[in-house]
């Protein structure tokens, strides 16, 4: 087991494409909501002032709403073109590698699991593998004797297929001493993980950044309704903080 | 023409000061007097290392160092400045602007350029810039770098740059040093006289 | 006593982590560590190692050292991009700008995940070899994608500030105080180049935000340096309005109404004047002390007479 576990990372290696190449204008077009989010987010007690906050808040409306951030450039007027509508992951090659590459990964670590569990059935179905040297309450009976229909056996007993998941588990310390911390043997991750969702940190489906943008552009006009300096009154705030005029919230004291 | 000659003392603290910010294009002014055509210039302070280009700090370092210049019966005399890049010891447009305000007070004021691509070699690695005002325009033109104890800009003492080196690669001096940008956040850094340091250059 | 390897590691990796430049130290750490043959045990840690130690030489002006590193690194990782921006770096460090130029430029164009540390080297050289015009290009290219990196735009408004174009310098730098809104030192930039830009109301707003951040110590004292110097020159021109210049904003700020002005004038005389009275010596207690205890006496009296007279002129 721990050989197949060994072989197991190398295969996930092997079959682990090189990261894709990413476009400077794909890189712009994710990160152009960023700037007015960035912008939004301290609307109500902005640290630009009016003169600034104004001519960005416009410029990037008027990028929202012209497409300039887009990948493939603003949208043409044509109304015969075809409108772009959200994208189908599966007609995307791009996307669709990503997904494939995922598949792969499942069915590394799903084959060689159902080879091992179908051989230690099909040889030893029914076998008691170990005592353990520890007495179990009967809560654990279907732990440790799975495969095994005897109802008055000593729950110390262990069948082989119990003692299999047993180290299906319990392996994971010795793959992190063998393979290091990111091992790909770890058979547990395909057990959380659900089929066809890919890795974390892989980019969530296609986005239809036309659509994006229009929310966006809305909300920063909403933003720009809300939007105060913090340099408004601000001399007033320094004075009261220094008692140097009374302060609107604090009863006057002597 | 006068002759311009700096101690040993205004140098090594200039030299300092471009020590402890080798990436910042630090600047700030000399202290001297004049006797005569001659100008010797006898201590320095240091002013910016964090915005050289802004005016606010450089105006109010300029006339404090102004007022502890009177106190000591000094004016102040000069500019100087590290260069931003180390191929091009040029004297910056805010290093003109300065210059001029000093000319203001000093009729024989002049400018310093540090060459930074020179420091470490034991050079004086010094540039000095004098004005020149041709059809209403006042330009800074830069002169025969300093090379010694000789010429119109000089050391007083020509083994000064070897003895600047050894304060700074021996005994580390420039990080005691402290300028106006230091002494802002901190207001126990003593800018104006560096007396820690002036008492170990020159007892 | 802590002289060890082991404990110079782990000060160079502390260093590493968070990104402290630290030149002089991490030399002669390292040059310690190399001499013991402590590579070894640093393990996959000594990578990274040499290539701190390479860039700390590369700054002193250790060509020796640099070199030793970057030929070490360059046999374990054969063209890799990291290396190569390493000895791009020694080629500017010689002056040989165009060659690191083109090293860049090849780094750039092969490999496809935009290595931006490397695309930020070159706008450097760009503009270390004195290609302003292009530098400024570059970098509006760069921060249009990589909008979210600050140090990027400070590059740029220095840029600015140093071709005296101060508007345009306060405009990169509203995008600093947008994405890192809670640092003071940023605010006081910005309220220095809106004076540099002649924008003094403006530049009084900035300086009273920094010291509505910062009441007191640390960054407080060039805050309320600043409020004296924005209001004192508000004040003067204020009952004549003859100072057009000084109360005029080319971003339109409102100014504080005259009772406010003197206030705050009086309020940063007292600010200044308090931050100079409690300061004690004891804190710059530094290796000197014994010589300097002397001198230590008089070093505040010097600098709080300079003050009250500035304080007190014009």
């Amino acid at each position: 087991m721990i050989l197949v576990g060994v072989l197991r990372h190398y295969v996930t290696l092997l079959l682990n494409s090189p990261p894709k190449k990413q476009t400077l204008a794909a890189i712009r077009e994710q990160r152009g909501l960023v700037r007015s989010q960035v912008l939004r987010a301290t609307s109500t007690n902005s640290p630009l002032p009016p003169h600034y906050y104004r001519a960005l808040s416009s410029h990037l409306i008027q990028s929202f709403t012209l497409g300039t951030y887009l990948k493939d450039g603003p949208p043409s007027n044509n109304p015969d073109a075809p409108k772009p509508g959200p994208v189908n992951p599966l007609s995307d090659p791009g996307a669709m590698e990503g997904m494939m590459d995922g598949m792969k990964k499942q069915m590394v670590m799903m084959v060689p699991q159902m080879v091992i569990m179908g051989w230690i059935n099909f040889f030893f179905q029914g076998f008691v593998l170990i005592k353990l040297p520890f007495p179990l309450t009967l809560g654990f009976k279907s732990m440790m004797q799975r495969g095994i229909e005897t109802q008055d056996m000593d729950v110390r007993w262990v069948s082989s297929l119990s003692w299999y998941f047993l180290n299906l588990f319990g392996l994971n310390g010795l793959f992190r001493l063998i393979l290091g911390t990111e091992n790909a043997a770890d058979s547990t991750q395909d057990m959380s993980a659900l089929p066809f969702v890919g890795t974390p940190g892989a980019p969530a489906g296609p986005q239809d950044y036309v659509k994006l943008f229009a929310t966006e552009k809305d909300n920063l006009e909403f933003a720009e309704g809300q939007y105060s300096w913090v340099g408004d009154g601000v001399e007033r705030r320094v004075l009261e903080q220094w008692g140097m005029v009374p302060s609107p919230g604090k009863p006057k004291s002597a | 023409m006068g002759t311009y000659t700096l101690n040993n003392t205004a140098y090594i603290k200039l030299v300092l000061h471009a020590a402890k910010h080798p990436h910042a294009p630090v600047n700030g002014v000399l202290l001297g007097v004049k006797s005569g055509n001659d100008v010797s210039i006898v201590d320095t302070v240091p002013l910016l290392h964090h915005w050289t280009s802004l005016s606010p700090m450089m105006e109010i370092g300029l006339d404090l160092a102004r007022s502890h210049a009177e106190e000591r019966h000094l004016k102040i005399v000069g500019y100087y400045q590290a260069t931003e890049r180390p191929n091009d010891p040029v004297l910056v447009p805010v290093g003109e602007k300065v210059s001029a305000v000093i000319k203001e007070g000093f009729e024989n004021a002049f400018a310093l350029v540090i060459d930074g691509s020179s420091l470490g070699s034991g050079d004086p690695a010094l540039i000095p810039h004098l004005p020149s005002t041709s059809k209403g325009v006042t330009e800074w033109l830069p002169q025969t770098p300093i090379s010694g104890s000789t010429g119109q800009f000089c050391l007083a003492d020509p083994a000064s740059p070897s003895v600047a080196l050894e304060a700074v690669r021996v005994q580390g001096l420039h990080h005691q040093f402290g300028d106006f940008d230091d002494h802002l956040e901190d207001v126990t850094i003593d800018w104006l006289r560096n007396a820690p340091v002036s008492y170990l250059i020159s007892p | 006593m802590g002289m060890s390897v082991d404990s110079y590691a782990n000060v160079l990796a502390e260093y590493r982590t968070r990104n402290i430049r630290a030149s002089e130290d991490v030399l002669k750490k390292g040059i310690f560590i190399l001499e013991r043959n402590g590579l070894g045990k640093l393990g996959s840690e000594a990578w990274p190692f040499l290539e701190q130690l390479a860039l700390a030489a590369l700054d002193l002006g250790r060509l020796d050292i640099a070199n030793e590193c970057i030929s070490r690194l360059d046999k374990q990782f054969v063209g890799s991009p990291r290396v190569e921006c390493l000895q791009g770096i020694r080629l500017e460090f010689k002056g040989a700008y165009d060659d690191a130029l083109a090293m860049y430029q090849a780094i750039l164009e092969v490999d496809p995940q935009i290595p931006y540390a490397i695309w930020k080297r070159k706008i450097s050289v760009l503009r270390q070899s004195g290609k302003i015009k292009h530098a400024v290009d570059e970098l509006i290219t760069y921060l249009d994608a990589f909008y979210t990196d600050p140090e990027a735009w400070l590059e740029l408004a220095d840029i600015y500030a140093s071709m005296s174009l101060y508007l345009q310098s306060l405009s990169s730098l509203s995008h600093v105080l947008l994405l890192i809104p809670q640092n003071p030192f940023y605010v006081l930039q910005a309220a220095e180049t809106a004076y540099t830009a002649l924008d003094i109301p403006l530049a009084l707003k900035f300086f009273l935000r920094s010291v509505e951040m910062v009441p007191e110590g640390g960054a407080s004292t060039r805050g309320w340096y600043g409020v004296k110097l924005c209001a004192r020159r508000l004040l003067s021109s204020l009952p004549t309005s003859l100072d057009a210049v000084a109360t005029s904003s080319a971003s339109e700020t409102p100014l504080p109404s005259a009772h406010h002005l003197a206030l705050l004038d009086q309020l940063a005389t007292e600010r200044l004047l308090a931050a100079y009275s409690t300061s004690s010596p004891s804190s710059a207690a530094s290796k000197t002390a014994s010589v300097s205890a002397s001198l230590a006496g008089s070093v505040a009296a010097d600098a709080r007479e300079v003050l009250i007279r500035w304080l007190q002129g014009k």
